[in-house]
């Protein structure tokens, strides 16, 4: 496989539509612009296997998610890398996940980044149609996009920063 | 006795799919529930937006299935403007549409049906996913398919800028035509394409239908349900994604009627239950008796079982031996197991391959003609298309700027819900007691039971881990917690 032009994504996963689930998209637009070019921002409502075409020839992964917390109001921003995500447990097209994806590209030498790094940002309704977020979780948008971005830059030469 | 519970499905789904089984005072299920969380509100979000949005809109409510909404949508604006695409945009969207359910299904074979299709359902948790099925298939074969869903993406991104969420269908045509230069591409992607599907097939027929045990799991009663089946066909009653007339069967296989996109009122009502945001659609002519299968029951069923079994055929030739094999080794129409969705599943590709290769070389395709403008006053637009997973339904009315005032969808997993609710509950019967062993096996065979509809259920909830969350709740005849399992 080709790689990218590209070594480093930043992708923000979700659904524009579906009220907080915009989050990681909406964090993605904070980062457009600001990192060298060896950093491409990227959003995409996709998830599942075709998360393999975005990681496909890539060094580093910083993905930009939601989570369902138990309790919202206290809950936090987590960082995580693959170490949690479990085994590969394919059940639908519609729930393949990091661990599945992981585990389809290196069987297949298909190239998975050598390091993915997941920052999940708490919501409180990802499954309501509509294009404004839920205001506390607006509200968590910069503390977010600054998490993001110290996460990239560590990845970067100090000259590149 | 068993208490009355309610369930408030906001308060405790929480993201998860949630199943709830209550116990008679015997420590046997006295009935089980399947609850996921739903999208909600999407009726109340469309209206006053322009119904052009719709086919983007649409595409995404599901980051898997875009293009089933996408065309759905597409259809229901030619309806709308009662405008009719010309020829080669009729051809250019079906074959859109065919290379998409191609690559879908041939994902899902391989990749993710393959837990319970392929490497069966009594095997080790470990080799129970994608990584089971490739050690069945090869790992060339895994090399193959993912090769095969790039090119066919990359024929999809060429008419429609991007494969998913594509710019494409437009109220009386398409955005742009086939240039005659890339014809060639595509005759020659639906040719590898054809021979990729007649290969799965082999590998279906070496792996799974020489193997006993899995043959007698695809056909045990716990996987059965004897209902009414739905699916799009032609005007010869063979089986066509993209468009035609809905046509059921009932469970003896038999004609119990036809309608067009614009009499689905007519023909199907939905049921509405507490404990569920879901609506349960059934037919109205026969009415919902409850979660019951049966000639006497309006309870039906969508997606490729049910298709292939409301078809007289498929409408090319190797699809079409595939679907004469299925029935004869499955003792003929029409069939009631569930788990034989994922057989059938197969004989579509080979006639979604089949039918791209046709389209592919009609010299028509390349024709530069491609849209009718529409000149109407828009007022209602209805259409149904046969999405991967069933039939899915889209209705908007809009004023006569065009500006939506109602909208109805009507997706392939909520056709379905009833049937689901049905297969849960009755596997739940057969291996949930009060003194129940194995956590993981009965998940997993609670699983199978909804796995091969492939629900597609808050498609925008996706979690970290990628598995859809489960909560499984057991509780006595006082509706008391004897046990839960989650993963």
């Amino acid at each position: 496989m080709s790689s990218a032009t590209t070594p480093i994504l930043v992708l923000g996963l979700g659904n524009e539509l579906l009220k907080d689930d915009a989050v990681g998209i909406r964090v993605a637009e904070r980062l457009q612009g600001i990192f060298p070019p060896e950093v491409e921002v990227r959003s995409t409502s996709l998830f599942g296997l075709a998360l393999l075409d975005e990681l496909i020839g890539r060094d580093k992964v910083l993905l930009i998610d939601s989570y369902i917390p138990e309790e919202f109001i206290g809950s936090e921003i987590q960082e995580h890398n693959l170490d949690g995500v479990g085994e590969a447990q394919s059940t639908s097209p519609h729930f393949v996940g990091l661990g599945e994806v992981r585990e389809v590209m290196r069987k297949l030498d298909l190239g998975f980044p050598r390091e993915v790094r997941i920052l999940a940002i708490p919501v409180s309704d990802p499954i309501t149609f509509s294009t404004e977020m839920t205001p506390a979780v607006a509200a968590r948008l910069p503390e977010a996009a600054t998490r993001a971005r110290r996460i990239v830059q560590s990845w970067l030469p100090v000259a590149a920063t | 006795m068993t208490q009355k519970i309610t369930i408030d499905p906001i308060t405790r789904l929480e993201g998860h799919g949630k199943i709830e089984i209550f116990l008679d005072d015997a420590g046997k299920v006295s009935r089980a529930y399947f609850q996921v969380p739903e999208l909600r509100g999407f009726e109340q979000f469309v209206v006053g937006r322009p119904a052009e949005e719709m086919p983007q809109i649409t595409s995404r409510i599901c980051g898997v299935c875009p293009t089933a909404h996408h065309m759905a949508a597409t259809k229901a604006l030619d309806d709308l403007y009662q405008v009719d695409p010309p020829p080669a945009a009729k051809k250019l969207r079906e074959m859109f549409y065919n290379i998409f359910t191609l690559e879908d299904h041939a994902l899902h074979f391989y990749f993710l049906g393959g837990p319970d299709f392929v490497v069966g359902p009594k095997a080790p948790k470990a080799e129970r996913n994608i990584l089971g099925v490739l050690g069945k298939v090869g790992l060339e074969v895994g090399k193959r398919v993912i090769g095969m869903r790039r090119e066919l993406r990359d024929l999809m991104s060429y008419l429609g800028g991007k494969p998913i969420h594509p710019v494409f269908g437009l109220p009386g045509g398409v955005a742009k035509p086939m240039a005659p230069t890339e014809q060639p591409r595509f005759i020659e992607a639906a040719k590898k394409g054809v021979e990729f599907a007649l290969f799965t097939l082999s590998v279906f027929g070496e792996i799974v239908l020489k193997n006993k045990a899995y043959v007698e799991a695809i056909t045990s009663e716990m996987y059965t349900h004897r209902t009414y089946y739905m699916g799009l066909v032609d005007e010869k009653n063979r089986v066509n994604f993209y468009d035609g007339h809905l046509r059921v069967v009932d469970p003896q296989g038999k004609e119990f009627g036809s309608f067009t996109a614009h009499e689905y009122l007519e023909a199907i009502a939905e049921h509405v239950e507490p404990w569920s945001y879901i609506k349960f659609p059934y037919l109205k002519k026969v009415g919902w008796k409850g979660f019951v299968d049966g000639a006497d029951s309006g309870v039906y069923s969508v997606a490729p079982l049910a298709r292939l079994n409301a078809a007289d055929g498929m409408a090319t030739r190797r699809a079409n031996e595939a679907y004469e094999q299925l029935y004869a080794t499955l003792g003929g129409k029409p069939v009631h197991y569930t788990l034989a969705n994922h057989w059938a599943r197969i004989v579509e590709m080979i006639y979604a391959a089949e039918r791209f290769a046709e389209l592919a070389a009609d010299p028509e395709i390349v024709d530069p003609k491609v849209r009718t403008l529409p000149t109407a006053t828009p007022k209602v637009g209805m259409s149904v298309v046969e999405a991967p997973r069933g039939t899915l339904f889209h209705h908007y009315e809009t004023d006569e700027a065009g500006l939506i005032t109602k909208a109805n969808l009507i997706v392939a997993t909520q056709n379905n819900a009833a049937r689901i609710a049905l297969s849960v509950d009755k596997v739940a019967r057969a291996l949930i007691n009060a003194s129940t062993a194995n956590d993981d096996g009965l998940l997993n065979m609670v699983e199978m039971a909804f796995r091969a509809y492939d629900p597609c259920h808050g498609c925008g909830t996706h979690s970290l881990p990628g598995s859809m969350a489960l909560k499984v709740s057991i509780r006595d005849a006082a509706g008391n917690l004897l046990r839960e399992i989650r993963r």
